[in-house]
């Protein structure tokens, strides 16, 4: 049984992570996608699960993804887990290409057995990323004069989803778990017109800058959600894990102090389906898959002017390959390929087929040390988002690397 | 089995891990273009520029608050503009007696037996000087007794003791002892002018009891204005020393004014600013409560405060100024407020409204002056933070007042401009201003 002082501990880890993830928070922003409905969506996947193209559930020996509330239930011990993530990104428009690079903290997550068939943890996980910025530059003709102009939209902010789970072990190879989830978030938006007259005309004299037009509004959001799942290994080589989360209405209302006109908005979080399953196919490699349904479309009318959402789906598929099984220390390689159907639509809902997709390739490392109690996890990914008649284009060069410790 | 792993090194080990990784600054993903903005929406610019009778009222013009002894330069003029002639009377310091030189290392002191040959030395405001062609400078010992406090191109002395005119207005003249010809562009003669005295006239002016010196100007119409004052530049002979024995010797200026005619014009209906008598004109604005939108669905009215205002400018249309006032070189204007018009001339000026140029080493606005050029077709101060001040605190109009101060900028009272700038009697307001676009939720 765990020590009250180790609990306490373990949450001072957890507490010092989630400072260090509302530290990168102004970082979290990964793709121009996030400027349609809702955001990017970005789920709280672990390096394992990256690597194995994006199979967070149904994995041998569990895992410390934000997928199943049961996975957790596979632990041995107390862990934590810490999962950082860069991004390099180029996003293509018609006339104009942009590249940079984003960094982030997607998931924490400390999980505490209690006795030898509870499992207990709490998590911090990315969902919304509504950080982006667009600029557009004209000219404005006056009598006289002409001023180049330069008009910015930026807007920073998500939702992340705060969890607290808890999993039994039924059996040796059955779990289940349930969760509760709070979402919270804010996102700042600002709008901003700034006006060039040209070359000061001395440096002594008033420069002739024009003063910026600039207006911002922040809205928090906040909802709760729940989810349940399952995990069951009816055989050493096979593991299945089904999953399904669901919230109630995500509300976003202006923080005092914002801009006195702006007005709230609410929308429905869908339920969404999780999938999974792994069967050693050698003694030394598996092979994981898993899919994912997600009901967007019910938010559909609270998007209609932002052009609306459509159900999106998943399916991943990856293979782990792990010649060292017998010593303390091993690495496993991972492979695996993503495709996704992107909820939130890129033009207006008289663009019919202008829904996105993503598709990734993967790959991963991973580092069984100290007997097992440190686990370390690479991955990289190779993707691309667009397709259908959206006009942006994106490819992305993305690694996660988590830090998985155990303690006893 | 799993080794012993303490959950402090853990977190040691993700701090040190992933810390570094946190600090990381990074710019969110920008696209270029207007296809982003939600709902298509940029915000919208107008300008409007309103006539003068729609928000100016002019309230006077005032001068006299400075004169010639009240600045650190000199003017010499010459039928400027076909006007203008400016005189420069001066009294040098007294010559030295006693001249100190080393000679085979020793240090002595000697009376002087006599001067040499000198210069007269000033420096020239290369700016401030122009001339139509060659212009003659003329050295004369004045040729009667003058006051230099009160003495003026018509009177010698001019106190309340009594009034004395000069028998030739502008400083009566006696015994020339210098003259140079200056080329047409006084730029290239350098900053530093040099006007060559023979002995005899550095003796004539070394004498007890020498009037002083008339500086004019002869040939071409033009003006000299220079940096500072006038001094002798000598050698003086010891009376133990060998022949050849010259010490440098400076003597500085004791006394100098310069005197002029015509005095600054006033009295148009122009809008006049600065000048050697300080011209200043008071004016009021009143702010307009609503700004005229025009776009493709018709003309409606936007009260001026809930626009964003870019630029708010006071535009101003150059008009000849009279008398050879008119500036040669640049000339640093402001405006600033003033408390109680109806004072008329003698109304207090309050802080300065044109917008700051910067910020001083102790975080202090830097009111510049905005320079009006010759030359200018529109003269534009910028008012924007005032105006925008003003519409925050509902605030209807101001009293302003328009004047050359150069001391706010240059911390110099003294440097102000002999030239005037005048403005036409219709001044312009122009607005810039942008539309509220407010960002909404998807």
């Amino acid at each position: 049984m765990i020590k009250p002082n180790r609990t306490l501990r373990a949450l001072g880890v957890l507490f010092a992570g989630a400072a260090l993830l509302s530290g990168a928070g102004s970082a979290a922003a990964q793709s121009l996608f996030a400027s349609r409905g809702l955001g990017y969506l970005n789920p709280p996947l672990d390096g394992r699960a990256r690597g194995l193209g994006g199979v967070g559930l149904g994995l041998p020996g569990g895992g410390l993804s934000l997928v199943n509330p049961a996975a957790i239930a596979a632990l041995p011990a107390p862990a934590l887990g810490v999962t950082f993530q860069p991004d390099f990104y180029n996003s293509r428009l018609p006339g104009s290409e942009t590249e940079g690079s984003t960094a982030r903290f997607p998931l924490l997550h400390a999980a505490f057995p209690l006795g030898t068939r509870w499992t207990t943890s709490v998590a911090y996980g990315s969902y919304l990323d509504q950080t982006w910025a667009a600029e557009r530059s004209d000219s404005l003709r006056l009598p006289g004069r002409t001023l180049a102009v330069t008009d910015r939209f930026a807007s920073h902010g998500g939702v992340t989803r705060l969890r607290v789970s808890g999993a039994y072990s039924l059996t040796e190879r059955l779990a289940i778990g349930v969760s509760a989830d709070l979402y919270t978030g804010s996102v700042r938006d600002t709008l901003s017109r700034r006006l060039d007259p040209g070359v000061p005309d001395s440096l002594l004299l008033n420069t002739g800058v024009l003063v910026p037009a600039r207006y911002g509004a922040e809205w928090s959001y906040r909802s709760v959600g729940a989810s349940a799942g399952v995990r069951w290994a009816p055989s050493d080589a096979l593991n299945l894990a089904a999953a399904v989360s669901g919230g109630a209405t995500l509300k976003a209302r202006p923080i005092e102090g914002s801009d006195s006109l702006a007005v709230g908005k609410d929308y429905t979080i869908p339920l969404t389906f999780d999938v999974g399953a792994s069967g050693r196919v050698t003694p030394s490699a598996i092979v994981a898959l898993a899919a994912q349904w997600s009901g967007w479309s019910a938010a559909n009318d609270d998007l209609a002017s932002a052009g609306g959402a459509r159900d999106s789906w998943m399916v991943a598929a990856g293979v782990e390959w792990d010649a060292s099984q017998a010593d303390e220390r091993s690495f496993p390689v991972r492979l695996g390929a993503r495709y996704s159907a992107l909820p939130f639509r890129w033009g207006s809902t008289q663009d019919g087929n202008a829904f996105p997709g993503e598709r990734a390739l993967t790959a991963g490392l991973g580092a069984r040390l100290a007997g097992g109690a440190a686990l370390v996890d690479l991955a990289a990914e190779r993707g691309w988002r667009g397709g259908g008649d959206s006009v942006l284009d994106e490819s992305y060069w993305r690694a996660t690397l988590t830090l998985t410790l155990l303690g006893r | 089995m799993l080794r012993r792993f303490s959950l402090g090194k853990a977190l040691a080990l993700a701090l040190t891990t992933f810390l570094p990784a946190a600090a990381c600054t990074d710019e969110p993903p920008t696209a270029a273009g207007g296809e982003l903005f939600p709902g298509g929406r940029v915000p919208s610019t107008f300008e409007v520029v309103l006539p003068a009778d729609s928000f100016a009222q002019r309230l006077g013009v005032f001068s006299g608050y400075t004169g010639p002894r009240d600045v650190s330069y000199l003017l010499v003029a010459n039928r400027f503009d076909g006007t203008l002639d400016a005189h420069v009377l001066a009294r040098l310091s007294e010559f030295p007696a006693t001249v100190t030189y080393t000679r085979g290392g020793t240090t002595r002191t000697d009376s002087i037996a006599a001067f040499g040959s000198g210069n007269l030395f000033v420096r020239i405001d290369t700016l401030a000087s122009t001339a139509a062609g060659p212009l003659e400078l003329q050295v004369w010992e004045v040729g009667e007794t003058y006051h230099p406090g009160s003495a003026s191109w018509q009177f010698a002395v001019d106190t309340v003791g009594g009034r004395v005119p000069w028998r030739e207005p502008g400083g009566t003249r006696g015994v020339l002892l210098s003259r140079l010809t200056l080329a047409a562009n006084a730029r290239q003669q350098g900053d530093s002018l040099l006007i060559p005295l023979d002995s005899v006239a550095v003796q004539r002016i070394a004498r007890s009891g020498f009037p002083g010196l008339l500086i004019t100007a002869a040939g071409a119409q033009g003006r000299l204005q220079t940096l500072g004052s006038v001094s002798l530049r000598t050698g003086a002979h010891p009376r133990g020393a060998t022949p050849d024995t010259t010490i440098a010797t400076t003597v500085e200026a004791a006394t100098q004014v310069f005197v002029y005619n015509p005095d600054q014009p006033t009295g148009s209906e122009a809008y006049e600013a600065g000048g050697i008598r300080s011209a200043r004109t008071l004016f009021r604005v009143n702010l307009p409560a609503a700004v005229p939108v025009c776009r493709e669905g018709g003309c409606t009215r936007i009260p001026l405060r809930d626009v964003t205002l870019n630029e708010v400018s006071l535009l101003f249309r150059p008009s000849t100024v009279p008398g050879g006032f008119r500036p040669v070189g640049p000339v640093q204007l402001v405006v600033r407020r003033v408390a109680e018009p109806a004072l008329g001339r003698r109304a207090p000026l309050g802080e300065a409204i044109n917008d700051i140029a910067g910020v001083d080493t102790r975080g202090n606005a830097i009111f510049a002056g905005v320079r009006f050029a010759p030359g200018d077709t529109v003269f534009t101060i910028p008012i924007t933070a005032f105006i925008t001040r003003s519409v925050q605190s509902d605030s209807t109009g101001a009293s302003l007042a328009l004047l050359a101060d150069p001391g706010l900028l240059l911390g110099d009272p003294a440097a102000i401009p002999f030239s005037a700038a005048w403005f036409q009697p219709a001044p312009r307001l122009r607005i810039l201003f942008t539309l509220p676009e407010r960002p909404v939720l998807p």
